[in-house]
């Protein structure tokens, strides 16, 4: 009798397993999904977006089309409203959860990007950390070509922006989340890479999009966008400044940010090191080198004070210098802050090493 | 001779940082940033004062229960009815938990991974941990030492990867704070998580010695656990601010989506963190269910064990499978803040209290 109730309860506890195993609500097969690549988010009319997908294509399901990415489009209220829409035409389930990369038109930027981003915290559908740009030009060439590399889509724009791959300094790679929470920082502005479609590539990179209460209201060249890597410490590997009449690489900066309050006026004073290697002197007109550090130096003024009459101009504290005056100012007074910035003294030194010029010695 | 107190030091540190793993990681800090303007670490430290006050008042409770549980010894004190009285509120505050603690778990689950799975079924994890409930304190502290050697790694892996894309100027102001989250209920609401001695000390006979080490391990396990505290709940500050963290319902659970490295080969913190979250909460819940079926057990001598064990999974998983939603469950936290501090502050003085009448009349009657 003990035996066959050991034996009952032994059936029992295996039958429940089995209920753990049935349950699978949320599981699709990977080869009954389209992943998303790369998504493109484009104004249609004042109350519609046309959201752009391109997905891989595997080679196996290839077949004989020989093309390794298919491309859709879909108008929507929204980005959620979009994906939900694009189902009706699609043989196989949306899956956006590996998406690498989020392209804003420049018109949409314009007219602000905080309505269309929300979904992907709430419902966590996008990777937030995928990189986002915003695209000047024609947004379904860019999604409707194929990748001159060919990456997969979605790679091809994640490798341009990496520091891995083809990231450098001045493309200021720009994440999902970074540009969600500076929407909801009062005293951090958001700086989004601008890219250009290309003649001979998909896109180039241009300048960084200037970013206000989501709206773009002005832009970086890349000489500013440089500096603004160097004072907000996202200077990574090293960068090329090309000059008039030599060239130098920054390999190594630092930059020391000091701040106070005084009547209501933000002081910011910026020290910046920078240790750079020549790569090229002029030889039409021979230089020294003390000549070239004076170079440098007053071209990285030139563009220091441009990039920061532009932001200042608008009040967009795209360094987030702000967050350094949250301790100083009562709770009721964050959202002043862009108007503080606009009358902030910003102050900046640079103490330049050369530090070799190379395999060959400077006369 | 036998042990004279349910857990070793090594074993009790254990359950402690277990239970600070299950209550810490995914409802505390969405309570806590929400609570003040100030800096966050001024309340954690308040509340660590809370707790090490409060586990010093059980400890003194059961120094004086001379190798007896905490129940049997009240309920030969002061007698069934008073004992349930006493006690009626622990059994209530236990439940509570349970409900609490499984449905911010399913929901956790269903908002990241899974959201189409009913949370019926997801609740349906309660199973595993009442068949550990039953099975008895040994199985519970033997499945403690694993699961603290595995999720302790884990977590520390976790909050290490956390400290990229950190930005320290948004965790200003460091040092400020007006009080303001002593007016916030919200402060108070995360009392749940300085609770974890009042658990153990429900379970398993004390003497003046194991009472005193227990109180020393459950302290070290505090400032073992602070630094977990604090990363669950800067972690996310330092990287999105203050102004996003508010919003978030799992600030750390948004942390780890936003983690990208070259060399991580796992795609999805998230869901390891998701996974090593369900390590603490399925033993949290055992030892709770456990000190729950103890003390039932003791104040309803006849009934069976497994009937008991039954009936108190029937009533957490229905009434977390029937909570409507997420907010209800905030309010629930909110609503049984009394209850809580009741248990922390006032019932070890009723406890010692009840202890001392009972030892004074003893010694009367030993005297006459």
């Amino acid at each position: 009798m003990r035996r066959i109730c050991a034996s009952l309860k032994m059936v029992i506890v295996c039958s429940l397993t089995m209920i753990a195993v049935t349950g699978c609500w949320d599981s699709r097969d990977v080869d009954n999904r389209l992943m998303v690549g790369a998504l493109g988010l484009e104004k249609s009319t004042e109350t519609s977006l046309r959201v752009w997908f391109r997905f891989p294509v595997p080679k196996a399901i290839q077949g004989l089309s020989k093309k390794d990415f298919f491309t859709m489009s879909q108008i929507g209220f929204t980005v959620p409203d979009a994906m939900n829409k694009i189902k009706y035409k699609l043989p196989k389930a949306l899956d956006a959860s590996s998406t690498r990369a989020l392209l804003l038109d420049e018109s949409l930027a314009k007219t602000g990007i905080n309505p269309y981003l929300e979904f992907a915290i709430r419902e966590r559908s996008v990777p937030l950390d995928a990189v986002v740009a915003v695209v000047r030009g024609n947004m379904e060439r860019i999604f409707t070509s194929p990748n001159p590399t060919g990456e997969l889509a979605g790679i091809y724009t994640k490798l341009f922006f990496e520091p891995y791959a083809g990231g450098i300094p001045r493309k200021n790679k720009t994440r999902l989340w970074e540009i969600y929470a500076k929407l909801y920082n009062p005293f951090h502005a958001n700086l989004i890479p601008l890219v250009t479609e290309g003649v001979q590539n998909s896109f180039e990179f241009t300048g960084n999009a200037i970013f206000l209460n989501g709206k773009i209201v002005g832009e970086l060249n890349k000489d500013e966008s440089l500096l603004f890597e160097i004072f907000t410490h996202r200077f990574h590997d090293s960068e090329v400044e090309l000059m008039n009449r030599s060239d130098v690489r920054i390999v190594h900066n630092h930059t020391r940010i000091k701040t106070k309050l005084e009547r209501g006026i933000p002081i910011i004073g910026l020290d910046c090191s920078l240790v750079t290697t020549l790569i090229d002197s002029s030889r039409t007109r021979k230089q020294n080198e003390s000549q070239i550090i004076a170079e440098l130096e007053s071209s990285l003024n030139a563009h220091a004070k441009s990039m920061f009459e532009k932001t200042q101009r608008e009040g967009a504290d795209v360094f987030g210098f702000g967050n350094r005056f949250r301790n100083r100012l009562q709770p009721s007074q964050h959202g002043d802050w862009p108007e503080m910035f606009k009358s902030a003294k910003i102050s900046y030194k640079f103490h330049i090493i050369l530090r070799n010029t190379g395999l060959e010695f400077l006369d | 001779m036998k042990n004279p107190s349910a857990f070793t030091g090594y074993e009790m540190l254990a359950i402690q940082m277990l239970f600070s793993g299950a209550a810490a990681g995914f409802i505390y800090p969405s309570f806590l940033i929400r609570s003040t303007e100030g800096a966050y670490w001024i309340p954690i430290a308040v509340w660590t004062a809370g707790a090490l006050l409060s586990s010093w008042l059980y400890s003194r409770m059961l120094a004086r229960l001379e190798g007896r549980k905490l129940v049997s010894a009240i309920r030969s004190s002061v007698g069934l009815v008073w004992t349930s009285v006493l006690f009626l509120p622990v059994i209530l505050f236990l439940i509570g938990a349970l409900i609490v603690m499984l449905r911010a778990y399913s929901e956790i689950i269903t908002m990241t991974m899974l959201p189409t799975t009913p949370i019926s079924f997801l609740n349906g994890m309660l199973l595993s941990s009442a068949a550990l409930a039953l099975a008895g304190i040994m199985p519970i502290i033997r499945a403690a030492r694993v699961f603290f050697l595995m999720a302790s790694l884990f977590t520390l892996a976790l909050l290490i990867i956390g400290f990229s894309d950190v930005n320290w100027t948004l965790g200003t102001p460091w040092f400020r704070t007006n009080g303001d989250f002593l007016l916030d209920n919200r402060f108070y609401a995360g009392s749940f998580l300085w609770m974890g001695f009042a658990i153990t000390s429900l379970i398993g006979p004390y003497t003046m010695q194991s009472a005193r080490g227990a109180w020393r391990s459950y302290a070290l396990a505090l400032i073992c656990a602070l630094p977990m505290i604090a990363g669950y709940v800067y972690l996310p500050v330092l990287t999105f601010g203050r102004d996003l963290s508010q919003r978030l319902t799992f600030p750390f659970v948004t942390k780890m989506d936003t983690i990208y490295h070259y060399w991580i080969i796992f795609d999805n913190l998230t869901a390891i963190f998701v996974s090593v979250t369900m390590l603490y909460v399925l033993l949290i819940m055992a030892l709770k269910l456990h000190a729950l079926g103890d003390t039932v057990k003791t104040l309803m001598p006849k009934a069976k064990n497994g009937f008991i064990y039954l009936g108190l999974f029937i009533v957490v998983y229905a009434a977390a499978t029937f909570l409507p939603s997420w907010r209800e469950l905030e309010h629930v936290i909110i609503l049984t803040v009394g209850i809580r501090l009741y248990i922390m502050f006032i019932f070890p003085l009723l406890g010692m209290a009840a202890l001392i009448v009972a030892q004074r009349r003893g010694g009367k009657g030993r005297e006459s």
